[in-house]
């Protein structure tokens, strides 16, 4: 194969830092196969998802390590809406594409051609298809006959038996083309019978796409642990520091977002040098948007959707309105008033402001989207510094109080969130199972946990009768977020904190259920069971559901009068230990979303004293906790000791400070000793035995020990240690 | 007559001198017991039981110290013994070789 001495041809990333869409790009190179029936594959992302780097990286890795199928990356822009050129660049490109692959020439890909140079290059294998490509361009064709040539040219192509994989990037911007662009585009597709990718916006590719046979793929945000992976590689990058809290903080306030994570580190090297805390990171972020790259996006952002100025001061101005709003929503025929004044179609421009997610059109109300704090930051200051003329300084600074302020609030949110239960994932496995109904009733619950209760003693008779039935769930059609409902709940609840859903009961009846999670850390009382009870039969009211569920979850309990009170409303109750019964019940131990890792423990000790015994008193809980024997656990502590010992005895530690892991992972317990100080040579420590009368601590770990390895760290040694359970 | 000083103590009976060792043989430990060890030998003992009944964990540098001595014993044609050792450090004797230096006393073994 041919040497191509380039990391990259159109991707921003160096392969090595574009991290956690393996599976993704995996799935688009397997739909190059072409094995399925469906050629085209529908690619949906929210905005500055990091869509557009996905296709450039498989483009790229198209490109640079095979020469079967040739990759053609075609992306669409704002900037450019007059359909002609916009044809006339597709086929460029196309053309052009295939001549870089067969040359094995990416540099190519940096220069525009001229036609003669298209056809002077053009292979002896394309002349049969392409050397009448100039006729397709013959400007006087009329426009639909032109555009239906040159967005044939992949067709033509194929059918000549040429191999490629088409991406399509940015497709939602084809609404925008003048002259029937998007139908033709449309007609054309349906003669594609090879795999191509259309991707973009995910609210405007299911308007326009929704209904067709297509492969559907959607870029979910990034999991946190790839994310965390993204901060720690750019920190190591940019020689910048980072802690756990900071990283926690970035990833709340950047959304995980990859492409703005990369900017804050760019403009953290510029300015406040770290990110060690809270107040440097939330700095840097503000910079960003004040002087930095995010405020130049978020002013392209608009400039694209909104070109005209005094029509985009008008939609800043309602956003600005619509986000001050106690329920961060305004009624349409208020845009609409306020836009016709400027003499705009508002459904057009809410439409943009939608498949954009800066709002979300509700039926009648436009609702913003408050989620994404950095956008409406921006949409604040730009009202206040350019509508209401404060001064800029004053702007800058009380965005960055507000982001301090806020920063701990989300990150409670967070905490909170990774402790809560996922609803959704719980009621979607609802499918009429029949379950104990004491799972659904705390009462209940609580009568069979303590029989001597003498508050339940005397309804004895009357509960065990309840005890004997079962409570028959219903099948669950639709579940969604209850805000989607009824957005007034976000003034009440968080988001994660309340479903509701739609379901048939066994009958074949209708019911909804509206199932909340109380954030209460003490026993649910009467006044906070009322207080729930009330607002969610407001929902079920707002919903006209005529059949409806109120189903109450704690972590803890309910006391005697909120059972009661639960009772008088026919309200289901449940604690997270019922919760926990019911979705083993159900097959979905999944919902806890996080649960605190109780296999994992962490330990750092200083040097000397013998503080050794502190860390084998530890291990010998943990091994005697996940059911090791007296021998194994004797073993794993002599091995601790050493290995301790050694630490204290070789490093030249800076700190004196020895950290331990503790991790049970099945059936065996592995332990991490690290220390900074003197890298030992790996080979000295492995092959160190006992000469005369010391040195034997090796010895020992590796006899009492199943496994061990030394790694090599930045500033010291670590050893890895494991025991399996005999 | 008993002579106690932690983490070490000492009884003595005819020419046979009992050392008992505490809780955690470490480096403080064994230097003990090889200070009084010596001093047994010096004083003529000429049997040395080391007694383990209360030793539940030693580390390697504590062990260090025994060899020297059963060095000493081997010089000076003293016997020494090693009772009621548990069976997880002697099994760390036995990996380091230990055993095969002294006498164990198996009946004693807990």
């Amino acid at each position: 194969m041919t040497q191509i001495l380039f990391e990259r041809i159109y991707s921003k990333l160096l392969p090595e830092d574009f991290v956690g869409r393996d599976s993704e790009m995996e799935f688009l190179l397997r739909h190059i196969s072409g094995k399925t029936q469906l050629h085209r594959l529908l690619l949906l992302a929210p905005p500055i998802s990091g869509l557009s780097e996905l296709l450039r990286q498989t483009f790229d890795t198209l490109f640079l390590s095979q020469e079967e199928i040739i990759p053609i990356y075609f992306s669409f822009s704002a900037s450019q809406k007059e359909p002609r050129s916009v044809g006339l660049d597709f086929l460029v490109n196309f053309i052009w594409q295939i001549i870089a692959f067969r040359k094995r020439d990416p540099s190519l890909l940096s220069v525009s051609p001229t036609y003669d140079e298209i056809v002077q290059m053009l292979s002896a294998q394309d002349l049969a298809w392409a050397n009448s490509f100039t006729n397709w361009i013959d400007e006087n064709l009329s426009i639909e006959v032109f555009l239906k040539s040159v967005l044939s040219a992949p067709a033509r192509a194929a059918n000549s038996g040429l191999r490629f994989f088409l991406l399509v990037d940015d497709v939602h911007l084809a609404e925008d083309i003048g002259d029937d662009f998007l139908r033709i585009f449309r007609q054309s597709l349906e003669n594609f019978r090879f795999p191509y990718v259309l991707a973009g916006r995910r609210r405007e590719l299911l308007n326009v796409f929704g209904n067709e046979k297509a492969i559907t793929l959607h870029l979910n945000p990034l999991q946190d642990e790839k994310v965390k992976e993204i901060i720690i590689k750019c920190s190591q990058t940019k020689n910048m520091k980072v802690t756990d809290q900071t990283i926690d903080l970035i990833t709340r306030q950047l959304q995980g977002n990859p492409f703005l994570i990369h900017m804050l580190f760019e403009q953290a090297s510029k300015t406040t040098g770290a990110l060690d805390n809270y107040k440097r990171v939330l700095t840097a972020i503000n910079e960003m948007l004040f002087s930095g790259a995010l405020g130049r996006y978020f002013r392209e952002f608009f400039d694209e959707m909104f070109p005209d100025k005094s029509l985009q001061k008008e939609i800043i101005k309602l956003l600005n309105e619509t986000t001050q709003n106690d329920t961060h929503c305004l009624p349409f025929i208020v845009w609409e008033r306020k836009l016709k004044e400027c003499g705009a179609d508002a459904h057009r421009l809410v439409r943009k402001l939608h498949i954009n997610e800066v709002v979300q059109m509700t039926g009648a109300n436009i609702q913003a989207n408050t989620q994404n704090f950095l956008l409406y930051d921006y949409i604040e200051s730009r009202y206040r510094i350019e509508i209401l003329s404060e001064p800029r300084a004053l702007v800058v600074g009380e965005t960055l109080i507000r982001a301090l302020k806020r920063a701990p609030q989300i990150m409670a949110r967070f905490y909170r969130k990774n402790t809560s239960i996922d609803l959704k994932k719980l009621l979607t496995r609802f499918n009429y199972q029949e379950v104990p109904a004491n799972l659904l009733d705390y009462g209940l619950f609580r009568y069979q946990l303590n029989q001597n209760d003498s508050q339940v003693l005397e309804k004895q008779a009357d509960e065990r009768k309840a005890q004997e039935e079962n409570y028959v769930l219903p099948q669950v059609i639709y579940v969604a977020e209850t805000n989607a409902f009824y957005p007034s709940v976000a003034n009440w609840c968080d988001k994660g904190y309340s479903c509701t859903c739609l379901g048939l009961k066994a009958s074949g009846e209708e019911v909804g259920w509206i199932v909340a999670q109380i954030n209460s850390k003490s026993e649910v009382n009467r006044n906070l069971a009322e207080f729930w009870c009330d607002r969610l039969e407001i929902v079920a009211f707002i919903c006209g559901f005529v059949d409806y569920k109120i189903w109450l979850i704690a972590p803890e309990s309910f006391t005697t009068e909120a059972i009661e009170l639960l009772k008088e409303r026919g309200a289901l109750s449940s604690n997270f230990r019922q919760i926990q019964m019911l979705s083993e019940l159900l097959s979905a131990d999944d919902i806890f979303s996080q649960r605190t890792n109780h296999d994992e423990y962490e330990l750092v000790l200083p040097m000397g004293e013998d503080t050794e015994l502190i860390a084998a008193h530890a291990i010998e809980e943990i091994a005697r906790r996940a059911g090791f024997s007296a021998k194994s656990i004797n073993q794993i502590k002599t091995a601790l000791i050493e290995a301790c010992i050694n630490a204290t005895e070789h490093s030249h530690s800076p700190d004196r400070k020895i950290y331990q892991q503790f991790k049970i992972e099945d059936d065996k317990l592995v332990i991490t000793i690290s220390n900074r100080g003197l890298k030992l040579p790996l080979e000295n420590l492995e092959k160190q035995d006992s000469e005369g009368r010391r040195g034997w601590g090796f010895k020992l770990i590796r006899n009492l020990m199943d496994e061990l390895k030394f790694v090599q760290t930045d500033d010291g040694v670590k050893l890895v240690m494991v025991k399996h359970k005999a | 007559m008993q002579e106690s000083k932690t983490p070490v103590s000492v009884d003595f009976e005819d020419d046979i001198a009992t050392v008992h060792i505490e809780n955690y043989l470490n480096k403080p430990a064994g230097e003990q017991i090889e200070k009084v060890c010596l001093q047994c030998l010096n004083d003529g003992y000429k049997t040395l039981i080391l007694d383990f009944a209360r030793t539940e964990l030693v580390n390697s540098i504590g062990i260090s110290f025994l060899l020297g001595v059963i060095d000493a014993c081997e010089k000076k044609g003293a016997d020494i013994i090693f009772s009621h050792v548990h069976d997880d450090v002697l099994s760390l004797f036995q990996i380091l070789g230990i055993t095969r230096k002294v006498k164990i006393d198996f009946a004693s073994l807990q």
